[in-house]
């Protein structure tokens, strides 16, 4: 795993829990604006909890400023829009920024206001998607990197929704039913980590030219260390989500900040995971390995 | 006269895994003491120069492997800065003033060690410069491959790694001239590129 890769990993749960929090939020507040619950004419927007999404995308900004080489360059980030992926993710993240500043000294629900803001900040996660599938690596392509970042997002906004509305019953429809998309997204992960390591620990017995080039040296020992903390991330998020679950339908009760921190912790874990699939090939060379084994053995 | 197409050809028959290419490639560039653009890989695991299966029954294959100069580069299309862009030769080059450092070309390339980040303040065995006068200097916080040696190939001489190799299993030239010795290699020998289900369409071709 790249060393790096830490400001990454808490760059992009960040980002995925700022969009979670504006876009759940925002949508519940519709709900509130077309008048399905009360009339909202004198809502405190920024006091429905809409509010923290602006401090955690900046902190979530931030933090990626760590995995630059040269941060004091970070500005020129942007510049190849038309091609990289990573430059619209940029653009993005400031965009979101920008339209949530809006939206907290406006401090008024204004539904287009609110619909684009979260638009934006969906087609940022988006975005971050398209950077790692585009890559081909193993176990980052296709839909399985999609559904790693949305269904984060999902999940941290669903559970964030749920504490901050409350267990009230006539909540209880605006809470339902992204717990049951959060099911969803969780059966279909486990399906999708167990199916890939079966199949690269299928691919790992092949010894061909192709694979001794291939960057993503992923071999046994990493697959099963993978296995091991994906699921273990998986298992907080799926407790996390059964407790907001139970606890609408009134089988429990239980402090709905519980939820919250165990879909944080897991959903943290699950990306540690997914950035192990960087592999170790790019931590070392051969040579620094034979260099240093020749210099320790002359002393 | 048309547009070039440069690429290099190497015969995996004649290499010997003597790691000549990867000290001249290091030489010339002037690379830091942890930076090493070509390697000769070997299919027994991390360590260098091991064999394949369990003895007495071993195998060694020898893969001297760089930067591939894609026709389709996955990094070009991945760096936000536009410092990883290709020339007019054909040849993937790198802008180590424009690099922010971000390693997203090194996530996107999918060729082992193509691509190397110096994570530290560049630092050599010995204290004068070596190699080639034209070559950029290293930058600490920047990514750094493979150019074909591009100050040699501007005064049409072959990247160093071509001159030195003792086996002769290195080859460079223009694939868009029919006549020239790579064209004709391959249409003769039986090839290979690596890893072509990634759509990058490599220019390096492995002679079989």
């Amino acid at each position: 795993m790249l060393r790096k890769e830490w400001p990454l990993i808490f760059n992009t749960i960040l980002a995925q829990l700022a969009a979670g929090i504006f876009i759940f939020l925002s949508a519940d507040i519709m709900f509130v604006l077309h008048g399905l619950l009360e009339p909202a004419a004198n809502l405190n927007l920024n006091g429905t909890g809409l509010a923290l999404a602006g401090p955690i995308i900046i902190l979530a900004m931030f933090l990626s400023l760590f995995h630059l080489g040269k941060p004091f360059r970070a500005y020129r980030a942007m510049a190849n829009l038309p091609v990289s992926w990573l430059s619209w993710e940029i653009f993005l993240s400031g965009a979101f920024l920008i339209l949530w500043a809006v939206t907290y000294f406006i401090n008024k629900p204004y539904p287009y206001l609110l619909g684009i803001t979260s638009l934006v900040a969906l087609l940022n996660v988006v975005s971050m998607g398209n950077i790692y599938s585009s890559t081909g690596r193993p176990g980052w392509k296709g839909a399985v990197t999609y559904l790693d970042f949305i269904g984060s997002m999902v999940m941290f906004g669903s559970v964030a929704s749920a504490f901050i509305i409350g267990g009230a019953d006539e909540f209880k429809f605006l809470i339902n039913a992204p717990m049951i998309a959060c099911q969803l997204i969780l059966a279909i992960e486990l399906i999708a980590i167990l199916a890939f390591v079966f199949k690269q620990k299928a691919a790992a017995d092949e010894s061909s030219l192709d694979q001794l080039a291939c960057s993503s040296d992923l071999n046994e020992d990493l697959l099963s260390k993978y296995l091991k903390i994906s699921i273990s991330g998986w298992f907080l998020s799926f407790m996390g989500v059964e407790i907001v679950y139970l606890n609408i339908h009134g089988y429990i009760t239980l402090s709905l900040l519980l939820p919250v921190i165990f879909v944080f912790a897991g959903e943290l874990i699950k990306r540690y995971s997914f950035f192990m699939l960087v592999g170790e090939s790019e931590d070392s060379s051969q040579y620094i390995s034979a260099i240093s084994y020749s210099k320790n053995s002359n002393k | 006269m048309g547009k070039k197409r440069l690429v290099m050809v190497i015969d995996l028959k004649r290499c010997i895994g003597c790691h000549t290419c990867a000290v001249a490639c290091k030489s010339h560039n002037n690379l830091p003491n942890e930076i090493w653009w070509n390697q000769v890989l070997t299919h027994g695991g991390k360590s260098m120069d091991t064999p394949r299966g369990v003895y007495p029954n071993l195998h060694m294959q020898f893969l001297p492997l760089a930067c591939q100069h894609c026709d389709n580069p996955a990094c070009v299309k991945a760096c936000p800065t536009g410092a990883t862009y290709k020339d007019d030769n054909g040849i993937v080059m790198m802008d180590y003033d424009m690099c922010v450092g971000c390693c997203s070309c090194i996530l996107a390339c999918p060729y082992k060690y193509a691509r190397q980040f110096n994570e530290k303040e560049p630092a050599y065995e010995v204290d004068f410069r070596v190699g080639n006068a034209g070559v950029p200097d290293q930058q600490k916080g920047t990514v750094s491959k493979c150019t074909f040696c591009y100050t040699r190939v501007a005064k049409g001489e072959a990247p160093s790694c071509i001159d030195v190799c003792p086996g002769k299993a290195r080859y460079f030239g223009d694939l868009a001239d029919n006549e020239s010795e790579v064209s004709q290699l391959i249409q003769k020998r039986k090839y290979i590129q690596l890893l072509t289900e990634r759509g990058t369409k490599p220019s390096v071709y492995f002679l079989i």
